[in-house]
């Protein structure tokens, strides 16, 4: 491949698959703000409350 | 003490449907985003742009009003809390017919949609044999679909493409009777990760082929020189515009089922990116294909046709994985992945459908599924099942993308963020529920940038419609404006009488969460 064309792959890749790669990782580090506003309690059927003890 | 999984609730407390998470909606929404045109429009635009530095006004139009009009639809849906209907008529009463027209789109898009996956099905099947042979031209318009001489209206139905778009349709409505828990994340699961695989595999075997590199090469190449043509920006901003699914009530539909606690626009960044790597991927597998197949011919990659859309697809692949070594697996993996690309975009659009109807009417998700499914299966079956299939499809196609979408996008980001005066409350809303803050810079890309833009784009594509048509070579102006404006006009007054149709409950008993006085931003 030419110097020019694979400058424009790596290029490519790098802002794509980086900006998954860091807009993923952002979202793992920060799933949620640290406060949310008052109110509109939701019910139990999100990812944090997939589990409970068996009574 | 013993644990065991609670089964989860698939309506959250509002009644509305539910997904089972943040990882659920983001494989959706990818699931919705990454289509047909991911694998046969955006390599061919790439290249007809520009090739490398075609990628420059791509990535500006990704930034600049891709993500910012993501946003847009995902505080649209989550704030209002419905489909495009009702959340737009929580926004402001008149722009129900906004969300009624968005819903026209997805009628006209799922029932040509529906036919082109009858065709990828059909092709899966056919490569186990290669049962098109040497003139795979020949073998699609002729034997395959029977094409008419000349455009129109026939009900000369092909049996071929019948049988498979009655299964797709079967499935697919199977898929929405079992709600968007159950039914449409389940299948995003399912044929994500087997898309994803499957694809990887196509491009890491594609790229050790001889004349890979060739191919590549056409397609990166930078020609800077187009940077100039105001023509290539456009193409830049349309392909990430179609692309998206954004502005025709996809992602107001997908986040009004997100829980009221729920991170916004991180995720978008996500769908957004994951959406651009996937196209990516597919330009250096189908590039470095179309390589391959210029070095069999013994000709330049630049002197190849049908490089993009149902051509690219359906005649030039096929010539292609012919020639190849595994040919029956490279064929399958190739329809095999076109077909879950756009399987679960058309449960995307249908959702939108559905949604609409749910909430006008108060039915459940299996009664709407039929309600919904059942006749476009039969519209869908008398329009594409035919002679004549391919010719309605196109122009219909032109019609709902080219202009239905764009009307819609103008209409939205000026009358939502302006008209109404909502755009302190939307950057309010995604700002208070998500990490990844927005403030003036979006609502400058969103509220002036994108709407000026869509502007010039709507109206360099009705100079070309009026001034020589769509496809002068192919259709005549009558066959443009049946297939073409007539479908539009129908389109227009669907919305309308839809808007005045009475709701089943008071769909402005509503209070936006979290609360807005206007001091917030």
């Amino acid at each position: 491949m030419d110097s020019g064309s694979i400058a424009f792959l790596v290029l490519a890749l790098l802002v794509m698959w980086g900006g998954l790669f860091l807009a993923t990782v952002y979202l793992t580090l920060r799933p949620e703000p640290t406060a949310w506003p008052p109110g509109a309690e939701d019910d139990l059927t999100e990812d944090e409350l997939d589990w409970h003890p068996d009574e | 003490m013993a644990t065991k999984a609670k089964p989860k609730s698939t309506t959250g407390i509002d009644g509305r449907p539910q997904w089972s998470g943040q990882v659920g909606f983001i494989i959706s929404a990818i699931g919705s985003a990454v289509g047909l045109g991911n694998i046969w429009r955006f390599p061919g635009v790439a290249y007809e742009n520009g090739g490398g530095a075609f990628l420059i006004p791509y990535l500006v139009a990704l930034l600049t009003a891709g993500i910012p009009i993501l946003f847009l639809d995902y505080a649209i849906g989550h704030r209002f809390r419905g489909s495009a209907p009702l959340a737009l008529r929580r926004v402001k009463r008149w722009l129900e017919t906004l969300g009624w027209f968005q819903v026209t789109i997805c009628v006209v898009i799922a029932i040509y949609y529906a036919a082109i996956l009858a065709w990828a099905i059909s092709y899966f099947v056919f490569s186990f044999n290669q049962k098109w042979g040497d003139d795979t031209g020949g073998f699609m318009y002729g034997s395959y679909l029977h094409l008419a001489d000349t455009p129109g209206f026939s009900f000369d139905f092909v049996a071929g493409v019948l049988i498979p778009l009655a299964l797709v349709w079967i499935a697919v409505i199977v898929v929405m009777a079992l709600g968007v828990a159950k039914g449409v994340e389940k299948a995003n699961i399912v044929f994500m990760p087997t898309l994803a695989i499957a694809f990887l595999i196509l491009v890491i075997r594609s790229v050790f082929l001889p004349g890979a590199k060739d191919g590549l090469n056409a397609f990166f190449t930078p020609d800077f020189s187009k940077l100039g043509d105001p023509d290539v920006w456009i193409a830049a901003y349309g392909q990430i515009f179609f692309s998206l699914s954004i502005a025709f009530g996809i992602m107001i539909t997908y986040s009004s089922y997100r829980k009221h606690r729920a991170n916004q626009t991180t995720p978008g960044l996500v769908v957004g990116f994951a959406n651009s790597s996937f196209e990516l991927l597919a330009g250096i597998g189908v590039f470095s294909i179309v390589g391959f197949m210029a070095h069999e011919q013994n000709v330049a990659v630049a002197d190849l046709s049908g490089l993009k859309g149902v051509s690219l697809a359906f005649v030039t692949f096929p010539k292609v994985i012919s020639q190849m070594p595994g040919s029956a697996l490279f064929g399958a993996l190739f329809f095999g992945s076109l077909f879950a690309a756009g399987f679960t975009s058309l449960t995307s659009i249908l959702q939108v459908i559905m949604a609409g109807i749910q909430d006008k009417f108060k039915v459940s998700e299996r009664n709407s599924a039929l309600m919904v499914g059942v006749p476009l299966a039969v519209v869908s079956l008398l329009f594409f099942g035919t002679t004549t299939g391919l010719y309605v499809l196109d122009v219909m196609d032109n019609w709902a993308n080219n202009i239905g979408i764009i009307i819609s996008a103008i209409i939205m980001t000026i009358c939502v963020l302006w008209v109404a005066g909502k755009y302190k409350e939307l950057a309010f809303h995604l700002s208070s529920l998500s990490t990844f803050k927005v403030k003036w810079t979006w609502l400058v890309l969103v509220g002036i940038f994108s709407p000026l833009l869509l502007i010039y784009m709507f109206g360099q594509v009705m100079y070309n419609l009026i001034k020589s048509g769509y496809d002068p070579s192919s259709y005549t102006r009558a066959f443009e404006f049946k297939a073409g404006w007539l479908v539009f006009i129908l389109m227009v007054a669907a919305s309308i009488v839809m808007t005045f149709v009475r709701w089943k409950e008071d769909p402005d008993k509503f209070e936006a969460w979290p609360g807005f006085t206007g001091k917030e931003f």
